[in-house]
């Protein structure tokens, strides 16, 4: 549905690319993770596949057609959340979608009942002004659907939202997923990238380093760990030891040797542990 | 209906974020040094032509105040009045060996105008010592606007160019860049909706609070005699040229503080021609080819009318067609810059 070939961006219109020969492919239908620290070029491809910034070298294409052919109908179909949260502050909930649900040519959803879903229905008739931050947020992930979009590109939707916000949100993104659309997710979190995500592609300074399922991702490049509680001449000790490294192995045996086991159980690896051992970085914040 | 959706939000957004106030705020104070703070009349300020015999015409300047003009004929003393409402005239000639004295007016002089003129010329040509002949008072227009005082008139007219057309300046500065800095600009260019419409709507939001407010002004100050039409028309097409231009000078930069400088300097260039308002001697080319310089006198052709019909059009077109280009050129820089 969306294919992205050698993909490069230079801000500075020089060798100091932001995004460095990324080539990727979304199917329909599909939730795409874009995981990697910050800085690393998410938004920044983003913002080529949604037209905010130019094409400058690379191909991308949608159903076939080139981006640089799709003209201002893309954007019917066409959903986007912004990392940085970017409604009329001066405008209540509902005037903000109401507002927006007007510019498209294409059926929209009803303001009200999107405001509902993401649990703004109270607060509708309150200006945008007077949102909490959390609030605010959800206003610009709901203004992302109001035109049904069957390709759905979320920058960061649930950086700096409370764990049941987030969870709200990441229902309704496996809802529209289920209804048939398409989604680029960014994010620096690796937990909503493993548990949103058909696949995911790593990128670390403009480059990508990894892309699969998040399953084949830790098969392939993770270690199984153990994590081991134990007490040794009456003080409590706790490991996590990796089963493939040899050293670890080693010490492993001596624990079990040597003290008394309280609790051992593996750990599958994460995806943040993977990319550390990718990149030397942490995902982090 | 997409018009309609930004054109609601854009009136809103004026709304809520004051501007409507503002300009009627503004309005209100013009309104009342219209009324209680401007004299009622300007005579320094007011210049006499004179012409006639030439040795009475170098005996009566040379008599008078500073403010007289020789012309060399009748005809060329009837345009330069023509062309200088707040002026008088007066003619000197000699008849059966008495001077003569003919005054000429516009016609909208209040009585009292007239006769401290006459009483002034008389006291000049009795102090030559020389017994003069009854004047007489002619009107170069012919069409009194029941009283009205020019100066006032005058004031209306600068003040009907600051408050409406160039305030529109300002607030279409304030409502480009307020969609910059939230952001909503960036929002409103992922939606199938143009650039074009984008700005037009804030252009007709920014036209109608002109138009209020110039029928405001207005219909407080001189109400009856003014030609609504062409006022309508000269404040309409002057809006729009002067938020056309504001976005076009907005498309270079991202905050407010950085476009200060540069809407001044143009602001400021835009207000120069009024000096000529008040001064008739001021006429630098430059000024003659701004458009408010037009504008000014279109203006002044509304509420002073001398038939010149091509003054108001020059008015009008002159500032149409630069906001058309500006509006393209805007429009043009847009599409590239306010997704950044
Ligand atoms: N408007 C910009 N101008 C110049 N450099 C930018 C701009 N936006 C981002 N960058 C740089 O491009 C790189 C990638 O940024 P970004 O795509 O925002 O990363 P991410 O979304 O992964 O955090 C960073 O080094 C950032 O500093
Ligand atoms: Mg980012």
């Amino acid at each position: 549905m969306i294919t992205v070939s050698q993909l490069y961006h230079s801000y500075t219109r020089d060798e100091r690319y932001s995004v460095r020969d990324v080539s990727f492919e979304i199917g329909r239908g599909e939730i795409f993770g874009f995981l990697g620290p910050s800085g690393a070029g998410k938004s920044t491809t983003q913002n080529i596949l949604t037209g905010l910034l130019v094409l400058q070298k690379g191909e991308v294409s949608i159903d076939g057609v080139p981006l640089r052919n799709m003209g201002s109908r893309l954007f019917n179909r066409m959903g986007v959340c912004f990392e940085r949260a970017n409604n009329y502050r001066k405008l209540t909930g509902y005037e903000n979608l109401r507002f927006f649900a007007q510019m498209y040519s294409v059926p929209t959803e009803d303001p009200m009942k999107l405001l509902d879903s993401v649990g703004l229905g109270e607060a509708a008739h309150r200006r945008a002004g007077q949102y909490s931050k959390g609030m605010f947020h959800r206003l610009n992930f709901a203004r992302s659907m109001i035109n049904r979009p069957d390709i759905w590109f979320l920058d960061e939707p649930t950086a700096g939202l409370d764990p049941a916000t987030a969870d709200r949100i990441k229902g309704i993104i496996r809802a529209r997923q289920q209804a048939g659309a398409t989604v680029f997710l960014t994010t620096h979190d690796m937990h909503i990238a493993d548990e949103l995500c058909d696949r995911v592609a790593f990128i670390d300074e403009g480059r990508l380093v990894a892309m699969d399922t998040p399953r084949a991702l830790k098969l392939r490049y993770g270690d199984r760990n153990v994590c081991v509680e134990y007490v040794r001449d009456g003080q409590p000790g706790r490991e996590t030891l990796s089963l493939s490294e040899d050293k670890d192995k080693v010490r492993l045996r001596e624990i079990l040797e040597t003290a008394t086991v309280e609790t051992m159980h593996s750990q599958e690896a994460t995806l943040d542990r993977i990319f550390i051992e990718l990149t030397g970085k942490e995902l982090g914040s | 209906m997409r018009l309609r959706g930004l054109f609601v939000k854009d009136v809103a957004l004026m709304w809520r974020n004051r501007l409507f106030a503002i300009e009627a705020l503004i309005a209100a104070l013009m309104v009342l040094v219209y009324h209680f703070a401007l004299p009622e009349t300007f005579d320094t300020a007011s210049t006499l032509y004179a012409t006639g015999d030439d040795a009475l015409v170098q005996a009566f300047a040379q008599a008078g105040s500073p403010g007289i003009v020789v012309t060399e004929t009748r005809e060329a003393l009837e345009e330069a009045m023509r062309g200088d409402p707040t002026s008088y005239g007066i003619v000197l000639t000699m008849q059966d060996g008495r001077p003569a004295v003919e005054l000429v007016f516009h016609g909208n002089e209040p009585e009292r105008i007239v006769e401290t003129a006459m009483l002034e010329v008389s006291a000049m040509l009795d102090g030559g010592g020389r017994e003069t002949a009854e004047a007489q008072i002619r009107y170069v227009y012919g069409h009194p606007l029941d009283h009205k005082l020019p100066f006032r008139v005058t004031v209306l007219v600068a003040l009907l160019l600051t408050e409406p057309v160039l305030l529109g300046f300002f607030f279409a500065a304030t409502m480009i860049f307020s969609e910059k800095e939230e952001g909503t600009a960036r929002a409103y260019s992922v939606t199938p909706g143009s650039i074009t419409a984008f700005l037009g709507s804030k252009i007709l939001a920014i036209m109608l609070l002109s138009v209020l407010s110039a029928v405001i002004m207005t219909g407080l100050t001189v109400p009856g005699s003014v030609h609504w039409g062409w006022l309508a028309a000269i404040v309409v097409t002057g809006s729009f040229m002067g938020s056309a231009l504001a976005m076009l000078l907005s498309a270079f930069f991202d905050r407010l503080s950085a476009a200060m400088m540069p809407l001044s300097v143009v602001l400021v260039l835009m207000t120069l021609p009024m000096a000529a308002l008040f001064a008739p001697s001021i006429s630098p080319i430059f000024m003659r080819l701004l458009p408010t310089w037009h504008q000014m006198f279109a203006l002044r052709e509304c509420f002073f009318p001398t038939g010149r019909t091509g003054v108001i059009g020059l008015g009008i077109l002159y500032p149409l067609a630069i906001g058309v280009a500006a509006y393209a050129a805007a429009s043009g820089i847009f599409v590239r810059r306010l997704k950044d």
